[in-house]
């Protein structure tokens, strides 16, 4: 039988390789145990994914998915309910790192379809993952390879796939590549294009298709990362995975993500990895494995270092409104405000499928700002006020049911308990106790109850506590 | 010797409608009505944050844009009136029209659970519906056809069952349940009258159509899920022609299933679209679209039909398919398999 440490132990593990989860949902994985829940999570394949047909009946933009507005709802919705919740977990993360944007691409519906490829192939071998995107149409026309000829070449992409997507600028205080790299990189993708789209207009957009074109392709000696050849695309990124430099990348950005909070990318070259144990353990794994991300996650999960790193990440705009939304659990039915959420973590920063730059999100500390979370804290405080949902009235009656009176010590513990652990400043208590609870015991049948609960927890979702994962 | 008819053909002659968040054209239209004088009425479903586009477009089938009726909200999303008490003339969720002898136009609003009447001019009449499920209540309100005494049939979505209203909205009766057996519904959504008064239901989640006496006593069902010849994947809307030719639109298939009386394939129609006067239109006013369509690959593709939604037959045999992906009707003339010699004093 789980006991309540393999339950706070649970909700750690979702909030990072989820969203979060319920306290009945914590309770069900802590029985199954902890590898046992971590392998379920590496495999998505084996869990149902989610039905769309009732969603898209009566979410009729949903079917097509041709919109912005239309795919955020349909992400969020996904993220929310998707028993496949590391597969959700990790087309994120993909997707702030091999960012393409709707404000270029201005078709959704083909950065749908490459989030696709992430859901599908994004725990795979990383070097098909770099070959999904070097022919994914919203990548290439996102980076101009379209625009790249063999009597002009376009460095756009090339640059990119290597400074962002797969080796960075530099580790150990030295550099990763040179210009020249680069230059050989973008002649090797050159003749890598896509064909000519139809218009979206005036009966919406089709999925264009990647094209390669051998007459618009440099054909001579090429010297890539020290390694001469007539390379191709697909020689290049055969040459990369191989570099000590990428092991690191990935490790560096799965240990941002999924552990803590590391500083930005561009200062990776200069600034050693907050934890070299872990990375050098998850670099080890990348080669054993044949560059397999599923295999590196699973040393990740499975390390100490993740599972003593709690509250050590600030919480993506994701991650704010998916978690609150799987706690209150009332998220499933459609209903014509239903992208609302998906407005949220727009405001809160993260406009998905629409990343700022290239380089994508800002983490950790800068997701906050002070309108950012003035947002965060309205969403959350909102979503605990909503007495008639299922999940405030569970956290309600699981307090309830611990007897007919509660302790304010007790109230505040258990909120914090099912909301999935969370620990609070010894003066943020006890401003809480004297100011919110002011009493020293509750009765647990009394007909405000509910709302004082409601209101403790709309308080702790308001704190700064909340705000980390 | 005999010749064996080897049954009816379908020939496309052409399309009507555009992707447009207002006027000529169309936004995830969801159903279309016939009225007189080759009038159409498309109801427009659009998305719940372009409310400004809910509305029902009134052209010809000649493609000549008439005007608009109904609205979504005042400025668009975030003004989006859900409410129980909407104001006048507000579609939230619209989901099917019909027309009653006068050809004012009952419109079922899967979200304001209410029937909304509108004049053929846009003037809005009324509402009437409760939501629940109860006698004389529904939940969720889809399909919706008049009967030969002018009664409303209508299908109740959330509650599984077919109602029966006078169109002033005082209840006469009701048939159906949830579940997979005989009779039985699991969120049903379209349906057709034919002219002895049975009643057709697009059977949505069961992947099946049912057909039922005018007091709702069960007589056929036709279709199982899957994707070959009378087979279904979510339909969605179900007509039926004065020959008793049934027409189903085969959603998540995309595709229309021509069936006949009995309920056996007659054959698929996938698309044939071709360039609509709007379409035309839009085009011309944007010379580096027209040139990007010129050189586009895959151009073939646009022909096919995506999420067809709605499916009508007028009583000069014309198929209206509404093509809700591609914001776009596709029209079809039957082709029956028989001397008709309707020109010229029917001469050979």
């Amino acid at each position: 039988m789980a006991d309540n440490n393999d339950i706070m132990l649970m909700a750690h593990l979702m909030r990072r390789a989820g969203f979060g989860a319920s306290y009945e949902e914590l309770e069900q994985r802590a029985a199954k145990g902890y590898e046992a829940t971590v392998e379920e999570l590496l495999h998505p394949e084996d869990q149902p994914d989610l039905q769309m047909d009732v969603m898209n009946r009566y979410m009729h933009g949903w079917r097509d998915l041709n919109g912005l507005m239309a795919n955020q709802g349909y992400w969020t919705y996904r993220m929310v309910n998707s028993p496949r919740q590391l597969e959700e977990k990790v087309c994120l993360f993909w997707h702030g790192i091999f960012c393409v944007g709707d404000s270029k691409c201005m078709r959704a519906r083909q950065i749908l379809l490459e989030l696709n490829n992430f859901r599908s192939h994004g725990m795979g071998k990383f070097d098909n993952l770099l070959m999904f995107l070097s022919t994914d149409p919203a990548m290439l026309y996102y980076l101009d390879n379209q625009l790249s000829h063999k009597e002009a070449v376009n460095e756009n992409w090339g640059r990119e796939l290597l400074e962002l997507f797969s080796m960075g600028v530099g580790m150990d205080g030295e550099a990763n590549y040179t210009e020249d790299d680069v230059k050989a990189c973008a002649q090797a993708f050159t003749g890598w294009t896509i064909a000519n789209a139809i218009p979206r207009y005036p009966y919406g957009s089709y999925a264009n298709r990647f094209l390669y074109n051998k007459f618009d392709h440099i054909e001579e000696d090429k010297t890539f990362l020290g390694e001469t050849g007539n390379w191709n695309g697909d020689d290049v990124v055969r040459i990369i995975c191989k570099q000590p430099a990428t092991a690191r990348f990935v490790a560096r950005h799965l240990y941002n993500f999924f552990v803590a909070d590391e500083p930005q990318v561009p200062a990776w070259q200069h600034t050693p990895p907050r934890d070299p144990e872990l990375i050098k353990a998850l670099e080890d794994e990348y080669f054993n494995s044949g560059y397999e991300i599923r295999s590196m996650l699973r040393v990740l999960f499975n390390s100490d270092s993740f599972k003593n790193a709690r509250f050590a990440k600030v919480k993506n705009p994701s991650e704010v409104v998916c978690g609150t939304l799987r706690i209150v659990g009332d998220f499933e039915t459609p209903k014509p405000r239903f992208y609302d959420p998906a407005l949220q973590i727009r405001y809160m920063g993260q406009d998905l499928l629409n990343p700022p730059t290239v380089e994508g999100w800002h983490t950790g500390k800068e997701w906050i700002d002070s309108g950012t979370l003035v947002e965060r804290v309205n969403f959350a405080a909102g979503e605990m006020g909503r007495l008639d949902s299922p999940g405030i009235q569970d956290i309600v009656s699981r307090l309830s049911s611990r007897g007919n009176v509660i302790s304010a010590d007790d109230l505040l513990d258990g909120c914090l308990e099912l909301l999935g652990g969370y620990e609070l400043m010894q003066d943020t208590r006890d401003l809480f106790l004297s100011q919110a609870v002011k009493v020293s015991e509750l009765n647990t049948s009394s007909e405000d109850f509910a709302d004082q609960v409601s209101q403790l927890l709309q308080l702790i979702v308001a704190t700064q506590e909340y705000q980390f994962a | 010797m005999t010749t064996q008819v080897q049954g009816v053909t379908y020939r496309y002659t052409h399309t009507i409608g555009r992707g447009e968040e207002a006027g000529p054209g169309f936004k995830n239209p969801v159903s279309v009505a016939r009225g007189e004088d080759n009038i159409l009425y498309v109801v427009n479903r659009a998305y719940d944050y372009r409310a400004d586009s809910k509305r029902i477009t009134v052209c010809t089938v000649d493609e000549e844009y008439v005007g608009e009726i109904g609205n979504g909200g005042r400025l668009g999303g975030d003004l989006m009136d859900t409410g129980e008490n909407a104001s006048d003339g507000s579609l939230v969720w619209p989901t099917d029209i019909a027309l009653d002898s006068e050809e004012n136009l009952y419109i079922t609003d899967e979200w304001l659970n209410r029937v909304a009447i509108f004049s053929k001019d846009g003037d809005w009449l009324g509402s009437w519906g409760v939501a629940g499920n109860g006698e004389g209540q529904f939940n969720q309100p889809s399909g919706i056809h008049f009967d030969a005494d002018e009664n409303v049939v209508l299908v109740d979505t959330g509650n599984n069952r077919v109602q029966k209203y006078t169109k002033d909205g005082q209840y006469i009766s009701s048939f159906g349940s949830f579940g997979t057996g005989d009779g039985q519904l699991n969120m049903p959504w379209g349906i057709d009258i034919d002219r002895e008064g049975n009643i057709y239901i697009a059977d949505w989640r069961n992947d099946r159509i049912q057909k039922f006496d005018s007091d709702g006593n069960f007589l056929m069902k036709v279709g199982t899920t899957g994707n070959g010849e009378g087979e279904f994947k979510r339909p969605t809307s179900v007509a039926v022609d004065k020959d008793g030719i049934i027409y189903v639109a085969d959603w998540d298939n995309d595709r229309v299933q021509v069936l006949d009386s009995n309920g056996l394939f007659i054959s698929f129609i996938t698309g044939d679209a071709t360039l609509s006067k709007w379409g035309i239109t839009k085009l011309d006013a944007n010379p580096d679209m027209k040139l990007q369509r010129e050189i586009a690959q895959g151009l073939e593709r646009e022909r096919f039909l995506r999420g067809p939604i709605g499916v009508e037959i007028d009583d000069d045999d014309r198929l209206f398919i509404v093509d809700s992906q591609r914001n776009r009707i596709q029209i079809y003339r039957k082709i029956p398999p028989y001397f008709v010699g309707m020109y010229d004093g029917a001469r050979l």
